[in-house]
């Protein structure tokens, strides 16, 4: 039995936008002193990162036979 | 079963959060300009809800910069006043606020948005040919909601007319608690969505018998 991983890069990247805008506005709000292009194009890479290179779900209930 | 690939996040995330540490105050945003008027000069005042100073500035003079912003409460009120040098009549105004902490492309977008907002844009005809103006801005009575947003807001103004024109900038600060206003809800779902969407984003391994 052979076992496939299928990668999400651009849906972790859409998903890391989302929550970098709601940090960036948390940031704004709070006076907070970090520059909000910075936390934004780090989230998307973080979920990039995730979507590409995170452990696989479901790989550990696929067993060879 | 073999999965590749599946362990080498780890050094990546920890090399970014490492990176981020060292970047981030060194990234900082600097330190920004005075307040300042061209064509015309303007003071205000800011009150809390019932009815004492909180602070002052004047464009051109002492505060409304980023290092001293006018402090503000959104239940209270601003009264401001001011002159040009010229009397601007038959011309356009426009006010464009943006935050201070969003970045560039966050601070661009919402200053653009705010610009296009009934009130922050419009005609000025001055039929009566006055050089001085004077009033009050009350943002909980004029929003109907008790808190928006917080924190601190850069404010350009531009006002030209045929004989002239008035530019300047200047800084706010909205002291409020940011919990529970619209703006912190907005990020709370933002924030949540976007985690969910990050959990479910990870790669996805299926089995097939070869």
């Amino acid at each position: 039995m052979s076992t496939t991983v299928k990668r999400r890069p651009i849906r972790g990247a859409l998903a890391g936008f989302l929550l970098g805008l709601g940090a960036t506005l948390m940031i704004i709000l709070y006076d907070v002193p970090i520059p909000g292009d910075l936390v934004l194009v780090g989230c998307v890479a973080l979920g990039l990162v995730i979507g590409l290179f995170a452990p696989a779900r479901g790989a550990h209930s696929a067993k060879e036979e | 079963m073999h999965v590749t690939g599946s362990r080498r996040w780890a050094p990546v995330g920890s090399v970014a959060l490492i990176l981020s540490c060292l970047l981030l105050p060194a990234l900082a945003v600097p330190a920004a300009n005075a307040a300042d008027a061209t064509g015309c000069q303007g003071q205000a005042t800011s009150f809390d809800d019932v009815g004492i100073i909180i602070d002052t500035a004047a464009a051109p003079g002492i505060g409304g910069t980023q290092e001293d912003p006018l402090d503000v409460l959104w239940a209270g009120t601003i009264s401001w006043s001011g002159s040009t040098d010229e009397v601007l009549q038959n011309g356009t105004y426009e006010v464009a606020v943006a935050p201070t902490r969003g970045g560039i492309l966050i601070g661009s977008l919402v200053g653009s948005v705010t610009s296009r907002l009934p009130g922050f844009s419009g005609e000025v005809t001055n039929t009566s040919g006055r050089t001085t103006a004077q009033g009050s801005v009350s943002p909980a009575e004029q929003t109907g909601l008790s808190s928006i947003a917080t924190g601190t807001y850069s404010v350009d103004w531009t006002v030209t007319g045929e004989a002239g024109s008035c530019t300047g900038s200047g800084f706010v600060k909205i002291t409020d608690n940011p919990f529970g206003s619209a703006a912190w809800w907005v990020a709370l779902v933002f924030i949540l969505l976007g985690l969910f969407g990050i959990i479910a984003a990870r790669p996805k391994a299926t089995s097939a018998k070869g």
